[in-house]
Formats: structure tokens, C-alpha cells, sequence
């Protein structure tokens, strides 16, 4: 009955088909064989992995064998998948274990082996089986059976290979993605920046602190960075801003030129320097900007200034700067309107320095109503440096606002730290344009220094070879060389210097109504302030006011080093020429009005060491003295030893060749 | 043996796909994440280096006669 079903078997085995085979078990199929397969090495053949897993305790108990026709089918399979091993089994029963060997499935026959009723008496035969097909044996180590390694079969084989063949495209499909795309964008590292094409890559990696960034192409942007920490390599492209670039910048921009648009606000492209900008440059369309523009204030002093009342600024690089602008450049072409008054700057590169501006360039040209104004910084802070730079641009200042005192400045429009080697070249010009003054309303004063308009600071090795012009109609006037006034600060911590600097421009300054000052380095040098070891080249010009009846004092002081001192003039020389000498002109070779101290012991100036070159006419180095509230002119001295007062301190020379062979002479 | 096999190359395969979803992130995010992905895909590179070639060797391995 067993054999007749041999074909449905056959069927349910191939199929592991364990509820059909559940179906038919009985204690007679397991104890069944066909031709020489007992029915386990029958399912073995047959892969039935199911139908043993579950009827493996029956399927192994030694039970007298019922042996029917062998099937056809199980035969085939046997011989092809038996290979060498067949030989050992021409009309010989294929135990379990011994299918188990000749198919290569050492994992189930150890298991088997460990459970299979007198296992050992099928090891020889293992033994040979294994020999035959690997050529190595099986060795029995306690109860562990240890078999040779199976060899992979053909197919693995082939698996692999192809497992292979695809790994290896995975690897190259790998390395050109992660090669590729980041040689395209960069690492943003200093060997791989970030490659910045557009807007919107540098709003992606603007702000980190660590990342390099390379510009690749020109580029417009519109909004404003809150914060830029980032390395920039700008690669010589320009970048075209309709707003500010940044308000706080902490890393390093270099080599890049911004182009600021028409209708750019009247604020710099940075608000807050921390970092360092190196070979920046900032080019202005051709623009006018009323004082209402300005959005930028300096920073207000303590308790005094609310926002409302804070100086408005105006800058092209950074309104306060704390870091390095280093060799950068401003090309400017600016006018600034408005009536407004209040409080007013631009400066071609930062309207507050902290930090340092260092080989920097500023040119162009600027005009303003009532808005003061300086080549590179506008007010320079104790902190702060601005060294070895130069301005060449055109600066004219003109007010008609009552009480407004326009400054103008080839450098710095107030200065409290450092200013060294820098050079003006620009014509300068400040000027009060007041028909007639109010009631009871002082007159202003119009202020232009080739270097600084108002010094408490440090002027070093500076030159100004720009023209410089301070004219005013009801209102003082004061040009100075170097600076319009060198001074002290509110508090007298500070005290003005002028040291080893040049003026080699013509220097005028006129007004019709009040005192007018020029002097070839400082128009005023004030009370215990220096001017040491200058020079001056070229003529300083001063147009004495009218005397009239409701004001008989008014004088215009002029002077080849300063118009009118209170402080010291040492080892300074001019060459220069200065305009004729009047009634209320004090024209003096180093000094128009000088005051006279009265010490313990004796009369004296703080003049030492000085020198000039005389011209044709009668001259001093003092034009007047002011001595004890009253002026003094060489008009009012008689004798020959209080004329020869008027050149204490200073050597007069009658040839450039004596000068020149002085000590303090310098080119 | 099989299931090691099939599990390495279902992560071969999951491990692209990432990769590949990173390459896109920082093309999209004009490279953000870039040094990521170059440190990804060199250590996924060298993996499948190794996996390709010890598949090779395994597959070209010859029985020993």
C-alpha cells in the first residue's frame, strides 16, 4: 500500500509538504525503504527539511525495515548528486548520515551523529564517503564528529562573483560620489574651501566660525549677515551689495571688491569689525544720501547721549571697528544733503576705530552740507591705530547751520590713539556760509587738518600734501598742516602730540567776521601738547578779518609750523612762506601768536631747537606775543633785545644749505 | 554562511542608498555636510573594497586536487 503511494509521496517529500506527510505517516512508512533509501535518507535526498525537523524522533528509531521497489525518481537524483561517492554505493543501502556525507551537509550530520542510534558503526563509511569526495577523512574527537571543510559548489561560486562584481561597482560608484561632490562644493577647509557660486551658498556657511570659504563667482546680495565667522577668499570677484553685508564680523575676508549699488542705505557693509579684513575693497556708486539716510550712530557716551541725540555715522567698511582692515581700499563718490542738524560723520573707512587700519587707500571724491568729514576713520579711539595709509579724495564741507562747526580731515576727524605714516593728499576745504548770526548765537568754527581736524592723540611720521582751504562767514576758522587743532580731552587724561611729520601743501583760512588760525602742522596748539620735529614746505595763508566798531579784537594768526600756540615747538623747521604781516595779521616763521608764560625766574615760550628759512622782508619765528592778556607785535617792541625775543628758541638761516646742515633737518 | 552573505550585501546595498541620500543632502545644501560624506564614502569604499575582493578570492577559489 506504502509503494503504492510511493509516486504521492515522492511528490508530498519534493513539495516538504509536512501537514500532506502527516497525513500518510505511520509507523509503517518510517519504517519503510525505497530500493536502497530508508525513507529518512529519502528525505534527505529530497531536501525535506520540514517534514525531518518535525518526525525526526520517529524517523531515527531502529525499527525492522520494510523494503520496497526502489523509485526512479530518487535514483536519478541520487546519482547526480552523489558524484564520486556513488561508487561505494552501487547495491548498498545509503544509511541517514551517509546521504547526509555524500550530500555535503556536515552541519545536520553532526547533529544527527549525535543523536542516531549507534552512529558509530556508519563512521568507516562517513569516513569514506568524505575521502572520496575531498580526499580528506572525518575524525571523531570525543563525541564530536570533526568533518573537511565543504568546497563552495559551482553556483556559490558564481554568487560570489557577482556579489563581488557588484561590490566592486558600489566601490567606485562610492569614491566618485564622495570624491566628486566634495571636490565640486569643497570641505571648507583652507586646502578645499567651500566653493561659494551664488547668494545662496554664502548664506549656507557665512556664519560658521571654522569654514573657508572661496569665492567662484560675482555675485549680488541682498540681505545682511547677523553674524560672519567664516574664512573668505574672495579670489579678486566682485560682490554687489543692495544692503549691508554683515552687522557682526569675527573672521578673515580677503581679496574681494564690494560694489555698493544705487539706492545702498547710508550704512558700512559691516556694522561690527572683530576680524580681519586684508585686501578689501569698497567702491560707492555715484550717490547722494541725505543726513536723514544715516542709520548708524556712534557709540554714545556714558549717560549723555540717548540714541536720539548720538552722532550719526557713516562709513563704507565698518562703523566700529575692533579688528585688522589691512591693505583694503575705498574708491568714493558721495554727496551728502540735509539741513538737518545734529551730530554728523563719513569717513571713507570706519567711522569708530578700536582696532587697527593698516596700509589702507582711500580715493574719490565726497561732498557734504553739514556733515564732517575724514579720508579713513572719523574719530580714532584711544585703542585704536590707523597706520601707513593714505586718502586721496577730495573733501568739501560747506554749512549754513547756525552753531555747526564743519570738520574736515585728510586721516581722522578726531583722533585720541595712534596715527602713524599716513599721508593726505586730497584738497580739503571746510566752510561756514552764514549770512548773518542770530542774536546772541556764537559763531562756529570751520576746522580742516591735512591729517586730523582735532588731535588729543599720537601723530606720527605723517605727511599731507593736500591743499587745504578753511573759509568762513561769520564763524572762526582754523587749517592746520598736520592738524587743525592739536589739544587735550575733557578730562586732561590725553594731551596732543605731532611728531616727525610733514606739511608740504598750501594752507589757507580766512573769515570775515571772527579769529582766523593757520599754521603749517596745527592751526591751534594747545596748552602742554607737542609738536616736535616737523616740517613745513610750503605757504600758509591767512585772510585777516575787518576790524569794526562792535568788534575791534578780531585777528587772523598765521604761522610755518602753528598759527597759535600755548604748548611746546621743538626741533621743527620751515621753508615755507607765509602771507604779510598787518595790523590784526600775526604772521610768525614757526609761530603767528605765541603765548608768553611768565615763569619763576623769567619770560619764556615753549620754543626750543627750531629753525627757518628767512625770506626777503623783516621776520621771526613769533609773529605777536600774548603777554599777560595783551598782544604783543614787533610793532610795539623797541629794542633790540625784546625783537630778539620774538626768535627765542629758534635758529633763523638765510640758505636752505645752513638748514640742511642742521640737525633737525629732514626730507 | 548564507544568511552572512545575504545580510552583507543587504547592508552593501543600505549603506549606498545612505550614501547616496547624503551626496544629495549636500547638493542640496551647497555642501553642507561634505566632509561627512567624504569620510563616509571613503570608509564605506574601503569596505567594499575588502568585500569585493574577499568575494573574488572566495569565488575564484579552486579545489584542491
Amino acid at each position: 500500500m506504502i509503494y503504492e503511494q510511493a509516486a504521492r509521496l515522492t511528490e508530498i517529500v519534493r513539495k516538504d509538504d509536512v501537514k500532506a506527510f502527516g497525513e500518510i505517516a505511520s509507523p509503517d512508512l518510517f519504517a519503510s525503504a525505497f530500493g536502497r533509501f530508508p525513507l529518512l535518507s529519502f528525505l534527505y535526498l529530497f531536501s525535506a527539511r520540514r517534514i525531518v525537523k518535525k518526525y525526526l524522533p520517529e524517523l531515527i528509531k531502529e525499527r525492522p525495515r520494510t523494503r520496497y521497489e526502489r523509485i526512479a525518481e530518487a535514483d536519478a537524483l541520487f546519482v547526480k548528486k552523489a558524484g564520486k561517492a556513488l561508487r561505494h554505493y552501487a547495491d548498498r543501502e545509503v544509511s541517514p548520515l551517509e546521504m547526509l556525507a555524500i550530500l555535503g551537509r556536515g552541519r545536520e550530520l553532526k547533529k544527527l551523529f549525535a543523536v542516531y542510534p549507534a552512529a558509530d558503526r556508519y563512521l568507516n563509511a562517513i569516513h569514506t564517503v568524505y575521502y572520496t569526495r575531498l580526499g580528506e577523512g572525518v575524525v571523531r574527537k570525543g563525541d564530536a564528529l570533526i568533518l573537511p571543510k565543504e568546497p563552495l559548489s559551482y553556483l556559490q561560486k558564481r554568487l560570489l562573483r557577482i556579489a563581488s562584481m557588484v561590490l566592486s561597482v558600489l566601490f567606485l560608484l562610492t569614491v566618485a560620489l564622495s570624491v566628486l561632490v566634495p571636490t565640486y562644493f569643497g570641505l571648507g577647509t583652507a586646502k578645499s574651501p567651500y566653493a561659494i557660486r551664488n547668494g545662496d551658498d554664502f548664506k549656507e556657511h557665512i556664519a560658521s566660525k571654522e569654514a573657508v570659504l572661496s569665492l567662484r563667482n560675482d555675485m549680488t546680495l541682498s540681505e545682511t549677515a547677523e553674524t560672519v565667522g567664516a574664512e573668505i577668499l574672495g579670489n579678486d570677484k566682485i560682490i554687489r551689495l543692495t544692503a549691508p553685508f554683515a552687522d557682526t564680523f569675527t573672521g578673515v575676508l580677503r581679496d574681494v571688491t564690494f560694489v555698493l549699488e544705487k539706492g545702498y542705505p547710508a550704512a558700512a557693509i559691516i556694522k561690527t569689525n572683530r576680524g580681519k579684513l586684508e585686501n578689501v575693497s569698497v567702491v560707492t556708486a555715484d550717490a547722494t544720501y541725505d543726513k536723514s539716510d544715516f542709520i548708524e550712530t556712534l557709540t554714545p557716551s556714558e549717560g549723555e547721549e540717548t540714541e536720539e541725540t548720538a552722532t550719526k555715522v557713516f562709513s563704507l567698511f565698518a562703523t566700529r571697528n575692533e579688528g585688522i582692515i589691512e591693505s583694503c581700499t575705498a574708491v568714493v563718490t558721495l554727496h551728502f544733503v540735509g539741513k538737518e542738524g545734529g551730530n554728523c560723520y563719513f569717513a571713507s573707512f570706519v567711522a569708530e576705530n578700536y582696532g587697527t587700519i593698516r596700509d589702507c587707500r582711500a580715493q574719490g571724491s565726497a561732498s557734504s552740507v553739514a556733515v564732517d568729514m575724514a579720508g579713513i576713520v572719523a574719530v580714532n579711539a584711544a585703542a585704536g591705530a590707523v597706520m601707513d595709509s593714505g586718502a586721496d579724495v577730495t573733501l568739501t564741507q560747506r554749512t549754513t547751520i547756525e552753531k555747526w562747526n564743519p570738520n574736515v580731515a585728510g586721516i581722522a576727524a578726531e583722533n585720541e590713539g595712534v596715527i602713524s605714516g599716513c599721508e593726505n593728499s586730497g584738497k580739503l576745504t571746510s566752510a561756514i556760509e552764514l549770512a548773518s548770526l542770530g542774536e546772541n548765537v556764537s559763531p562756529a568754527g570751520a576746522y580742516v587738518g591735512g591729517i586730523v581736524a582735532v588731535n588729543v592723540g599720537s601723530v606720527v611720521g605723517c605727511t599731507n600734501k593736500g591743499v587745504l582751504l578753511a573759509t568762513a562767514e561769520n564763524g572762526f576758522a582754523f587749517a592746520g598742516g598736520i592738524a587743525a587743532r592739536n589739544t587735550y580731552n575733557n578730562d586732561g587724561s590725553r594731551y596732543g602730540s605731532i611728531g616727525s611729520s610733514s606739511s608740504l601743501a598750501d594752507i589757507t583760512a580766512t573769515s570775515s567776521t571772527s579769529n582766523v588760525f593757520a599754521g603749517g602742522i596745527a592751526a591751534r596748539n594747545e596748552e602742554d601738547c607737542v609738536i616736535d620735529g616737523c616740517r613745513f614746505t610750503a605757504k600758509v595763508s591767512v585772510e585777516a578779518p575787518a576790524q569794526t566798531e562792535k568788534n575791534m579784537n578780531v585777528f587772523a594768526a598765521a604761522g610755518g609750523i602753528c598759527g597759535y600756540t600755548l604748548g611746546r615747538i621743538n626741533a621743527s623747521f620751515s621753508t615755507g612762506t607765509t602771507c604779510e604781516m598787518s595790523a590784526n595779521r600775526y604772521v610768525g616763521a614757526i609761530c603767528g601768536l605765541a603765548h608768553l608764560y611768565l615763569s619763576f625766574y623769567s619770560y619764556a615760550t615753549f620754543l626750543s631747537s627750531n629753525a627757518y628759512l628767512a625770506g626777503e622782508g623783516e621776520s621771526y619765528a613769533i609773529g605777536a606775543l600774548v603777554f599777560n592778556g595783551s598782544i604783543v607785535r614787533p610793532m610795539d617792541l623797541t629794542t633790540e633785545s625784546d625783537l630778539a625775543f620774538l626768535d627765542s628758541g629758534t635758529t633763523r638761516v638765510s640758505t636752505l644749505e645752513e638748514l640742511k646742515e642742521m640737525d633737525i633737518y629732514f626730507e | 554562511m548564507r544568511a552572512i552573505f545575504i545580510a552583507l550585501l543587504v547592508f552593501a546595498v543600505a549603506a549606498f542608498l545612505a550614501i547616496v541620500g547624503l551626496a544629495v543632502f549636500v547638493f542640496l545644501s551647497s555642501g553642507a555636510g561634505s566632509r561627512a560624506l567624504l569620510s563616509a564614502g571613503i570608509a564605506l569604499s574601503a569596505v567594499y573594497l575588502v568585500l569585493s575582493v574577499s568575494f573574488l578570492i572566495l569565488g575564484s577559489r579552486r579545489k584542491k586536487s
